[in-house]
């Protein structure tokens, strides 16, 4: 009796561990184990008899499962004024995109349907990835008659448009006002120059306290040298990141060294957090984030459209304001962001590919079931249109008042992701210690040396 | 051609069944293998350019950058701290299992269970919260008045939880073990013991010697997947190799350099030097071998 029980026991075990060994194995395997069978669910899911006509689109997106939701019920609404059309959906997290758009494109299947931040456009255009939409936008399949010529030249790669916005968002810093109020420290102003803002930052350090856990509330986040804020700096110099040939940085070392200089000096005096807490702490995000955690009163340089999603999970209130003004140079330096959708040039099907932008760029309901997700339409037309929530009204005027007071922006060029990694390790390196600024500003600019030649 | 005849005719079962095996190892092994070697020596970005640029990706590995050394000596460290910690461990536990404990074989399967798990997302994420700054690592540490800093976002303590990571792992080598202290004959010990050798001289005299098969393949196996590892890296650093690249695994560089920076033939040149970085490690193990490696026949 006794052998019995124990041989049942370590039955029990071995089963158990059978089916755990699913989840172990060699780690890569797991991890595109569990991507492929994310897509075969997917393909499953939207078979259906019709296949006369069809056309089928491939359209792979990131986020979270709130987007996906989202996502599946636009392009369900899309199918159905599109009969001929259908849409394979393929939704991913952001990593997992990226790696899957890479290794698809150099194995010569990449989707059709391509969406891009700002950042990847040139990458794959410049190796011949995607599709030009001069042609579409000029023949009408892709209206874009209520964008400005701003908005229109988003996806403006050396003249031709390869991308058009989906949402457009700008830099800017988020001041938790709730929090503010809660400790009697006036609200700074909407627009502020450096110096004013340095000052504010100075006076309200002492007066913020703890957090509810006892830990030290600081007035600002760390910006990592992350390319919005970075941009914005120079820009309002009269510098853009990079040179229009887009082999060499566009400023100095000079200018690197100030803003470098600058930070840390917040850092000693202790108005950002330091090396350490923001290494674990900044990395978390939404409900998890230091916004969310009262660890910083305000978050510098953050994408607007950021807000929208940030307010659901955040109680207390989160207003927008500027990033500071530079009146002595260029007053306002900030630079246009956001998702762009665009046409892969190995597709089968572009038409149908132009007809699901063109819907997505001009359908009212579309778009209020979109909810300006990624940024806010440049559709001029229907932002008079929509009666937008609070919170995405704050998003689209902060941004109009963007758009309507900054210079045109420069494109980056290919090989920059390299040199953005660069930027925020040498940043990394000088919140920790281990670098002086001078050696970090030889670092990058060397790095940028070899990657952008 | 009669020969061929001949061979055919006698292997042509054999030949049948080892095919797809064999087909699979070329198509997804050799030859990518080898496609891998070529573009070492291109300028390959994973999309479009594949121009040939001869041994520039090795020159730039070693002469012109900070990050590969940081890289090499990331691994090297995981390698050389962590490998002589999973076999002390997992020999220290097999031998405590080998007295003949009640229930030994769900023991053993239980230590077993975290090296088939180790290598997943999930645990790798599990790992990421437990020792963080709110961590189940930092409340046990409060216990006895210890207040714990965030291990994982620590450039100076990261690379250790990874190491833990590895050593939670035991249960691979430590079956191995087991199975190996079983081999050695007891009268061994017995005829010892009536000598007089106490216990602790019994271990070091015939436990030790007779056991350098299993641990010097245990040695092997494990410093080859370590040199490899990549998963847990990734994860817990969050793909970017950490604070101030503290767990930038040889791996994790290479993918970043392949898939994030599309240099894909510097990637390659970085997996071909890996390959030569093992093999010579293990050659090394394997000449040392001959000095303490004892096989009875």
């Amino acid at each position: 009796m006794r052998a019995n029980r124990w041989w049942l026991l370590v039955a029990v075990v071995l089963v158990i561990t059978t089916f755990l060994s699913a989840c172990g194995g060699k780690g890569g395997e797991t991890a595109s184990e569990a991507k492929t069978d994310g897509q075969s669910d997917n393909n499953a899911q939207n078979q259906s008899g019709r296949t006369e006509n069809l056309v089928e689109i491939r359209f792979p997106w990131w986020g979270n499962v709130e987007r996906h939701e989202r996502y599946n019920a636009l392009l369900d609404m899309f199918e159905k004024h599109h009969p001929h059309i259908r849409v394979i959906r393929e939704p991913l997290s952001f990593n997992d995109y990226w790696d899957r758009m890479a290794t698809q494109t150099a194995g010569g299947n990449p989707p059709d349907v391509l969406m891009f931040t700002r950042g990847q456009l040139s990458e794959y255009v410049s190796r011949g990835a995607v599709l030009a939409l001069d042609e579409f936008i000029a023949n009408g399949v892709i209206d874009m008659s209520d964008y400005s010529e701003t908005a229109r030249n988003i996806g403006n790669y050396q003249g031709t448009i390869y991308m058009v916005t989906i949402g457009m968002s700008a830099p800017a810093t988020f001041v938790n006002v709730d929090l503010l109020n809660r400790k009697g420290i006036p609200l700074p102003k909407y627009e502020m120059t450096w110096d004013e803002f340095t000052d504010y930052l100075y006076e309200i350090a002492p007066q913020l306290g703890e957090t509810e856990d006892g830990r030290k509330i600081y007035p600002l986040s760390d910006p990592t040298s992350s390319e919005a804020p970075i941009s914005a700096f120079m820009r309002q110099r009269g510098y853009e990141l990079f040179t229009d040939d887009g082999k060499s940085l566009g400023f100095g070392k000079e200018d690197l060294y100030e803003w470098f200089s600058y930070w840390q000096r917040l850092r000693e005096d202790g108005i950002i957090p330091p090396a350490d807490i923001w290494a674990e702490e900044g990395g978390l995000d939404w409900e998890q984030g230091p916004i969310a955690t009262n660890r910083i009163a305000m978050e510098f340089g953050r994408a607007s459209n950021n807000l929208i999603n940030l307010q659901q999970v955040v109680e207390d209130n989160i207003d927008l304001i500027r990033i500071p003004t530079d009146p002595s140079r260029i007053k306002y330096g900030e630079i246009i962001m956001g998702a762009n959708m665009g046409i892969s040039a190995h597709s089968k099907h572009p038409e149908a590919v132009a007809q699901l932008i063109n819907f997505w760029l001009n359908d009212l309901e579309f778009n209020k079931l979109y909810n300006n997700d990624h940024g806010i339409t440049g559709n001029e037309r229907l932002l008079k249109e929509w009666d937008l929530p609070p919170t995405t009204r704050e998003v689209a005027d902060h941004l109009q008042d963007v758009l309507a007071t900054i210079k045109p922006q420069k494109q980056r060029p290919p090989g920059q992701t390299a040199f953005f990694n660069q930027l925020s390790r040498s940043h990394e390196e000088i919140s920790f210690g281990v670098k002086s600024i001078e050696q970090a500003v030889e670092d990058v600019f060397r790095e940028a040396e070899k990657i952008l030649k | 051609m009669p020969v061929i005849k001949k061979l055919w005719a006698k292997n042509k079962y054999a030949i049948f069944f080892l095919s797809p095996w064999f087909v699979g190892v070329m198509v997804f092994g050799a030859i990518p293998m080898l496609v891998s070697l070529y573009l070492s020596f291109t300028n390959y970005d994973l999309i479009q350019n594949r121009t040939w640029v001869g041994t520039a990706n090795y020159a730039e590995m070693f002469l012109d950058d900070a990050r590969y050394k940081k890289a090499v000596m990331v691994t090297l460290k995981y390698v050389f701290f962590g490998v002589p910690l999973v076999l002390a461990f997992s020999l220290s536990v097999a031998l405590l299992l080998n007295r003949g404990i009640r229930g030994l074989s769900v023991y053993r399967a239980v230590y077993y269970i975290p090296s088939l798990l180790g290598g997943s997302v999930a645990i790798a994420i599990l790992w990421r919260q437990v020792f963080g700054r709110d961590g189940l690592f930092n409340q046990v540490l409060a216990v006895f008045g210890i207040e714990g800093t965030s291990w994982i976002s620590n450039p100076s303590y990261a690379l250790y939880t990874l190491i833990a990571l590895k050593v939670w792992q035991f249960g691979s080598p430590m079956v191995i073990f087991l199975a190996g202290l079983r081999q050695i004959p007891r009268d061994v010990y017995e005829s010892s013991s009536i000598d007089g050798a106490g216990k602790i001289q019994q271990f070091f005299t015939i436990t030790l010697p007779l056991l350098t098969p299993i641990i010097f393949f245990n040695m092997v196996m494990q410093m080859i997947n370590a040199f490899q590892a990549f998963t847990q890296a990734y994860v817990i650093g969050g793909g970017s190799g950490g604070p101030l690249d503290s767990i930038l695994f040889y791996t994790l560089y290479l993918y970043q350099k392949a898939f994030q920076e599309f240099q894909m033939g510097y990637a390659s040149a970085m997996a071909w030097m890996l390959l030569a970085i093992i093999a010579v490690c293990t050659a090394v193990l394997f000449l040392t071998a001959k000095k303490w490696v004892y096989y009875e026949s």
